[in-house]
């Protein structure tokens, strides 16, 4: 019989969730469960009747530290869903909301894993504090951005249907503009930083490796035609953990492609668009951090190719015959998929596959191989969300709820 | 305690005739803001802009001192310029933000300011409250009937619209100049003006208005140190010249009981709604 380690909650991660991990007596992980333990929220179900405006300001609220990518993929499953195309300077402006989102949510996690890597207790304490200060003023650059152009920083009200509610003026374009060259050298410290404390850790360098494809969709933005509809599944979580206890514990579902778990996320992003090779817990540290940099370059290339008396936004006529609508927006932590069916202006289905139930299959095997001890290390490099990724009631095949307890 | 606090009070008028021309008393709102865009004071101000319908302004972000002097004179038209100061801190990347209001206005923008929700960074992003004196004001369609079944003049021709010594007078484009006794006009008040109790925005920098001092002249009140060292500095430029107020019936009287009037018109107004069981907002 395999010892069993539990830890929960995870700390230093978004949300709640739980670590069952099956040892073998010198403590290396034989087989590992992670999974959310996130109440459920009943997102999908409750936007069911709903207009569709309503969408993206319900779906904003999934998450606080993520609300700009749900905008963004819910606009984009609905406009999908009723045919309608943004004019290119909302796109522009649209995309740069994501990737500042994102440019406000790695320098957090930075933050969360600094302990990780010795930076914390006993540390250089002015290095540690300037490390914190440089982390806190790329998120302020990032967040303005948000503010300027989504109108407020965290749920945005003028990401909207048709494309994004107004344009900015020359002077906020300058202003943000040389904000960004700001958070560019704000990065390339920051980088210089965590790859130096990447380098000073003694983790094994395969630490958190598995042998699962990546998946990733667009380097900035999020590509619905990479959606690969034919081959992807969602599972409940019982048939997939190691034992019914663990999954009727679990509040995510498992999303799996071809049958198989797949990575998402910075270094999905970096293998699939810029041939990047490193593997395991590192190689993600290694790529979110790189990823800042990749951000800022296209967020000034966006602001360069922006014309701020473009129209950005169409008027919306149609009101959808209930076709599937994809919207995908590369979060921080990777794909984010949202699916609506829209008929007569209102929501008749609604699914959203968030990042991190991606993740969670593939964050399990990843720590199979490994000390139990690197567990929450190898966990945080993923970054996962948990707060997102519970959307769930179980029910069992003849639609009986099988743990009301999950339900809130 | 009617017309709040306040570190000077005086006579004012701007000293260039153009501006002047342009404005609708002493030139005083409009030539403030040139003065703070030109010291860094504010990036931009949001002004109550004409639009393509005649006499139907919308709040507009102004960031040049030409925007500035197309938005001078007054409209007696309902113009939400709170609603654009979040923009203005938004879209617009103003980090000092001006705007001009009567009352209503200046008086929500400081209610944002102490309770920001809804409205972050605009506590510390406002920069400079103008505040414009007012009995009353209209909805669009109030203000096009009271011009054009009380003074019978088409709006599009309308040049100025002013209200002095009981009297709303409307310039047109023709040269005529025709009056009506603003008594006339109460029916068209919208409701809420019955309610306010401020003539003189007392929770501006600076108020002003024509009230207290001869034609071509303003009243002009600094009330804080922003508001005081801005009109200084505007002394010291030479924009404006300025004289004691007069203390007497047409100057400090009649501001002081003109305040008054108003704000015993709003104690009524409260009592009347609260006995026949209507909410009060204070
Ligand atoms: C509805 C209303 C009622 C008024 N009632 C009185 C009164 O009873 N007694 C009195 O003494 N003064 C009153 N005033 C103020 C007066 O008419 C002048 O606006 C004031 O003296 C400033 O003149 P100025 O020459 O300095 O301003 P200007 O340099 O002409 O600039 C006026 C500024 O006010 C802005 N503005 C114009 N209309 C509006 C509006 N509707 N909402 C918001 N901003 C606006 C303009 O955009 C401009 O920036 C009233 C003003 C308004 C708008
Ligand atoms: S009377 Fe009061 S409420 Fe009415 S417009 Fe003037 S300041 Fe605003």
């Amino acid at each position: 019989m395999a010892n069993v380690v539990e830890m929960a909650p995870v700390t230093r991660v978004e949300g709640h969730s739980k670590l069952v991990l099956e040892t073998n007596d010198d403590g290396i992980v034989e087989k590992g469960n992670y999974f959310s333990i996130t109440p459920v929220r009943n997102f999908e179900k409750f936007l069911i009747g709903k207009p569709m405006e309503f969408a993206p300001l319900a779906t904003s609220r999934i998450c606080g530290i993520c609300p700009i990518t749900h905008s963004c993929a819910s606009v984009e499953a609905v406009e999908d869903s009723i045919g309608v195309e943004p004019p290119k300077d909302g796109m522009l402006l649209r995309e740069l909301a994501g990737i500042a989102n994102r440019m406000h949510s790695h320098p957090l996690h930075s933050i969360l894993i600094f302990p990780d890597f010795g930076c914390g207790v006993g540390f250089d304490k002015n290095v540690y504090t300037e490390a914190m200060k440089r982390c806190q003023g790329m998120r302020k650059i990032a967040q303005n951005i948000i503010d300027v152009v989504g109108g407020e920083g965290l749920h945005a009200p003028d990401i909207v249907i048709g494309g994004m509610r107004h344009n900015i003026s020359d002077l906020a374009k300058n202003k943000l503009m040389s904000n960004l060259r700001t958070y560019e050298a704000l990065a390339q410290e920051h980088t210089d930083f965590m790859l130096g404390l990447f380098k000073d850790s003694d983790y094994p360098a395969d630490m958190g490796t598995h042998d699962y494809n990546v998946f990733a969709t667009h380097l900035t933005h999020g590509d619905r035609t990479a959606f690969p509809m034919d081959t992807f599944s969602q599972e409940l979580p019982n048939n997939y953990y190691s034992s019914l206890e663990v999954g009727l514990e679990a509040n995510n579902e498992i999303c799996l492609i071809a049958g198989e778990p797949v990575e998402v996320g910075p270094r999905a992003r970096a293998v699939k668009f810029k041939g990047f090779t490193q593997r395991g817990a590192m190689g993600i540290q290694v790529a979110r951090v790189r990823e800042n940099q990749t951000s800022v370059h296209r967020a000034e290339n966006i602001l360069d190719e922006l014309n701020t008396s473009g129209p950005t936004n169409v008027r919306v006529s149609g009101l959808g015959d209930g076709k599937l609508g994809i919207g995908i927006n590369e979060a921080a932590r990777g794909a984010n998929v949202h699916m609506a069916r829209v008929n007569e202006g209102r929501i008749r289905y609604y699914n959203c596959l968030v990042p991190t139930m991606w993740n969670y299959p593939t964050i399990s095997t990843a720590l199979e191989g490994d000390p139990y001890k690197y567990a929450e290390v190898i966990v945080r490099a993923y970054d996962p969300c948990n707060s997102c990724a519970t959307h769930m009631i179980v029910l069992d095949p003849e639609k009986q709820v099988i743990e009301n307890k999950l339900i809130y | 305690m009617v017309l709040g606090k306040y570190t000077d009070v005086m006579t004012v008028r701007a000293t260039d005739k153009a501006l002047l021309r342009q404005s609708q008393d002493g030139g005083i709102v409009t030539s403030l803001f040139i003065q703070a865009l030109e010291n860094g004071v504010i990036e931009g101000a949001v002004v109550a802009m004409p639009t393509d319908e005649p006499w139907n302004p919308q709040p507009y972000v102004a960031t040049t001192p030409e925007e500035i002097i197309a938005a001078a004179g007054t409209k007696y038209v309902l113009c939400p310029n709170v609603n654009m100061v979040k923009m203005a801190a938004r879209e617009y990347g103003l980090d000092k933000i001006g705007m001009v209001g009567m009352h209503c206005l200046t008086y929500a923008v400081r209610k944002m300011q102490l309770y920001p929700f809804g409205a972050r960074h605009l506590p510390n992003r406002m920069a400079l409250l103008l505040g414009i004196f007012c009995t009353e004001n209209f909805h669009y369609e109030g203000i096009k009937a009271i011009v054009e079944e009380l003074h019978r003049v088409n709006i599009e021709q309308v040049k100025k619209m002013d209200v002095s010594k009981g009297k709303m007078i409307v310039s047109t484009t023709m040269g005529d100049r025709v009056e009506v006794p603003v008594k006339l006009t109460h029916n068209y008040v919208q409701p809420g003006c019955f309610v306010c109790p401020d003539l003189t925005a007392r929770t501006a920098d600076i108020s002003t208005g024509s009230i207290g001092s001869p034609d071509g002249w303003s009243t002009v009140m600094p009330r804080t140190q922003v508001g005081k060292d801005l009109f200084q500095s505007a002394v010291d430029a030479g924009i404006f010249e300025t004289k004691p107020i007069d203390p007497g019936k047409f100057g400090m009287e009649m501001l002081t009981n003109l305040a008054q009037k108003k704000w015993d018109r709003s104690v009524k107004t409260r009592q009347e709604r609260a006995e026949i069981g209507l909410p009060n907002p204070f």
